[in-house]
């Protein structure tokens, strides 16, 4: 039953994973203006951030999930940080390589083993961050995985639910149709950066 | 050929410049057909959406909204508008027990002034957050409470 | 060494006049809506004085073949005299320049044109309009207001920027006032920045259901109408919108002479520039002509030209058809263009093709606004209170 219930929660809410997670990851893959293979393979690991996010979830709320949610006082406060660490990441994003656009050519990265890692590490960490964020459709999950009452329950109910919404982040690779336009590359940057600030803000006030 | 490709080309100079006059002398006409469009109505959470229920309460007309979604697709934030009349003019103090859907248990209890403003909101389940708005509307007071969905 | 004329009108005043003729017409239909009421001398100066005024700049404009030295007396004094007119309407109404919980729940805010970037995701999902303004009826209803962005966006696309927006004379002006910018060197690259604030912006208006930039950005609202401040939240939203003005509409525009705020921030013109290729007009270089002095690059106020702009033979789709880059050209290499014709021929159809709607938009917004203005400062002179 859990494996259905996770699967059409997530197609049922994955509009909404995809409003929460398209300011983070639509400039991302604007700003990187790869091919749409090299989209794909941002989504995928943007998806694998997102799916680590998911099970790391899922094992927790069978453990205390159901406690972290009943603490009021504390649930700003890991929101806060979650968003913190999300718009430290989207500012970095943003501001690295940007030379390489104003200039030509990268001061900030000269060896391309520097960027392949970089490239690597920061969609699946987007991923990881966006997964972690305690959207409605992602309280809804915890919420429902604490009802199967065990910790492989909460994890497969967490995998399908993965599974259901990210039907809707199909297309975004094909953003990558606009390679070859720097222009589109810059304005994924300056988008990061201004995501980056509005979410520190959201980050900020919540903690205080 | 060059010479034939730019007739339209002129044409549609031509069209671009009766646009502005049109435009601004057919506005109200346009704006009309326009507003009768599906989408062409105010969003519930600055219209405050449907009626659901209107009643007498000693004696104030209360008009109670449906909660509607706060943020877009399935969130969890609600806003609710409930509307206090009264014939003539308002009292001084509205002080009212309201019960929103309508369950026989009351949700919240709101003490208004009317004369400053001044309001006050006690939850008294879970779902209700807090007072959103609180305003006198022509002759009308409304508030807006932040509700969680059930 | 002296410019070569390159418009029939250009020196002449008898074809001036001509083709001004039919502008009279126009601008009295505008500015008057019918006979002109000259009932009172308050009345009387202030439609005169519009009417000449407009008639004037058009003039000059054909007469001397300067288009932006003119259209910027124009439009920096329509910004001028819309916050002056806004604002004391204002005040009469509501007693200030704040709006109440009060207008926000009797949906009773106007609807401007930088809005409609953050309605259409919501609109499309929503099938309803996420701003607390009235649909149609009263001063600037939403219905009335996105006809007028549709018109215009078909007919000039991103021309409205430099020819009809009661705001970008603040910066227009602003960027006038220093005689030689202090910052010479402006990168390019930031005329895309209000293209990520118009992404970002639209996609968290739809997320939210509320039209950010409006919120939290709009920098406009300083010279308008904006929340009165009674929670931390309004205050940080206060201390934003004041900073940008500051900052994008005065101290930078006069730092570097270019419009700073229309550039980087206004995600209406970045939308506009999408729309950009829907109208007739835009911008040429002539390759032939050029001299690559690059004075064009420097006097665009937009950074919408740039040395692989000018190898492309035109400006990027930032551009807001002003016409300063026209004016700055020495070898007259720069100029109107209709889509579709051919590149080098036929300059002063192109020109007169495009004067006719950028300026008649221009009269539609100042007409009514400089008499209404004029109208207060007489009263300010005879009675010492311009709210009377």
């Amino acid at each position: 039953m859990g494996n259905s219930a996770g699967f059409l929660l997530g197609l049922s809410t994955g509009v909404v994973c995809l409003a929460y997670c398209g300011p983070v990851l639509v400039p991302y893959l604007m700003g990187e203006a790869k091919s749409i293979y090299g989209n794909i393979g941002s989504v995928i690991l943007f998806l694998i951030g997102r799916l680590v996010a998911y099970l790391m979830i899922g094992l927790l709320s069978g453990i205390i999930g159901s406690r972290l949610l009943q603490l009021s006082a504390l649930k700003p406060v890991f929101m806060g940080i979650i968003y913190i660490l999300l718009a430290i990441m989207l500012v970095i994003y943003g501001l690295y390589r940007f030379q390489e656009i104003c200039l030509g050519r990268s001061r900030l990265l000269g060896k391309k083993s520097t960027s392949r890692r970089w490239s690597f590490w920061l969609p699946m960490a987007g991923g990881f961050a966006t997964g972690m964020n305690l959207c409605p459709p992602f309280l809804l999950a915890i919420t429902e995985s604490i009802k199967t009452g065990e910790i492989a329950g909460s994890i497969l109910f967490f995998f399908t639910f993965f599974l259901g919404t990210t039907v809707y982040f199909i297309p975004l690779p094909f953003i990558g149709f606009f390679r070859r336009q720097q222009a589109l590359r810059i304005i994924g940057k300056f988008a990061a950066i201004l995501a980056g600030i509005i979410y520190l803000y959201k980050g900020i006030i919540m903690i205080i | 050929m060059k010479k034939l490709l730019a007739i339209p080309a002129y044409l549609w100079a031509v069209v671009c410049l009766l646009i502005i006059p049109v435009t601004f002398i057919r506005n109200d006409t346009f704006a009309e057909q326009l507003a009768t469009l599906s989408f062409m109505k105010v969003h519930p959470v600055y219209s405050g959406g449907e009626l659901n229920r209107k009643y007498q309460q000693d004696s104030l007309t209360i008009s109670v909204n449906k909660p509607v979604s706060a943020t877009l697709l399935g969130s969890r934030k609600q806003q609710l508008q409930v509307t206090f009349s009264q014939k003539g003019h308002l009292p001084g103090i509205i002080d009212q027990t309201i019960d929103y859907d309508f369950d026989a248990n009351p949700d919240f209890k709101v003490t208004i002034n009317t004369a400053s403003g001044e309001t006050q909101l006690t939850p008294l389940v879970s779902d209700v957050r807090s007072c959103l708005a609180s305003s006198k509307v022509k002759e009308d007071w409304v508030i807006r409470v932040n509700l969680d969905k059930k | 060494m002296k410019k070569p004329r390159v418009y029939a009108t250009e020196g002449s005043i008898w074809k001036s006049i001509l083709l001004t003729f039919p502008m009279i017409l126009l601008i009295l239909l505008f500015t008057a809506g019918g006979p002109p009421d000259l009932s009172t001398p308050e009345k009387s100066i202030a439609f005169l004085t519009t009417f000449f005024f407009l008639i004037t700049l058009f003039f000059l404009i054909l007469y001397t073949g300067k288009t932006d030295r003119y259209r910027a007396i124009g439009f920096v004094t329509l910004a001028l005299f819309f916050a002056l007119t806004f604002i004391v309407n204002l005040i009469k109404a509501r007693g200030s320049m704040t709006f109440s919980q009060e207008n926000l729940l009797a949906c009773e805010i106007p609807f401007c044109h930088i809005v409609t970037t953050m309605i259409i995701i919501p609109a499309v999902i929503t099938n309803s309009i996420i701003f607390p303004g009235s649909i149609i009826g009263g001063f600037a209803s939403i219905a009335s207001m996105l006809v007028i962005v549709i018109g215009v966006s078909l007919a000039l696309g991103r021309g409205f920027c430099s020819w009809g927006c009661f705001y970008g004379g603040w910066d227009d002006g602003t960027s006038r006032l220093a005689h030689k910018p202090r910052i010479k060197k402006v990168n390019p690259v930031f005329r895309w920045f209000s293209f990520a604030v118009l992404l970002v912006i639209a996609l968290i208006s739809a997320m939210t259901l509320n039209p950010a930039y409006c919120d939290w950005l709009c920098p406009f609202k300083t010279v308008t109408e904006f929340e009165k401040v009674t929670s931390f939240s309004i205050l940080m939203k206060t201390i934003v919108f004041l900073s940008l003005f500051v900052a994008l509409v005065i101290i930078l525009p006069v730092l570097t002479g270019k419009r700073f705020q229309c550039t980087t921030l206004c995600p209406m013109g970045a939308l506009l520039s999408l729309t950009n290729k829907i109208n007739a007009f835009d911008v040429r270089i002539n390759k032939e002509n050029c001299s690559s002095c690059e004075k064009c690059v420097k006097a665009c106020p937009t950074l919408s030209l740039t040395a692989e702009d000018m190898t492309a033979g035109r400006p990027s789709i930032t551009c807001m058809k002003c016409g300063k880059c026209i004016d700055a050209c020495t070898k007259s290499a720069i100029h109107y263009h209709i889509k579709g014709t051919p590149n080098n021929k036929n300059y002063s159809w192109a020109r007169n093709l495009f004067l006719y709607p950028a300026f008649l938009l221009l009269v539609v917004f100042l007409g009514g606004t400089m008499q209404s203005g004029i109208i207060l400062l007489i009263n300010l002179i005879k009675t010492g209170n311009l709210i009377y």
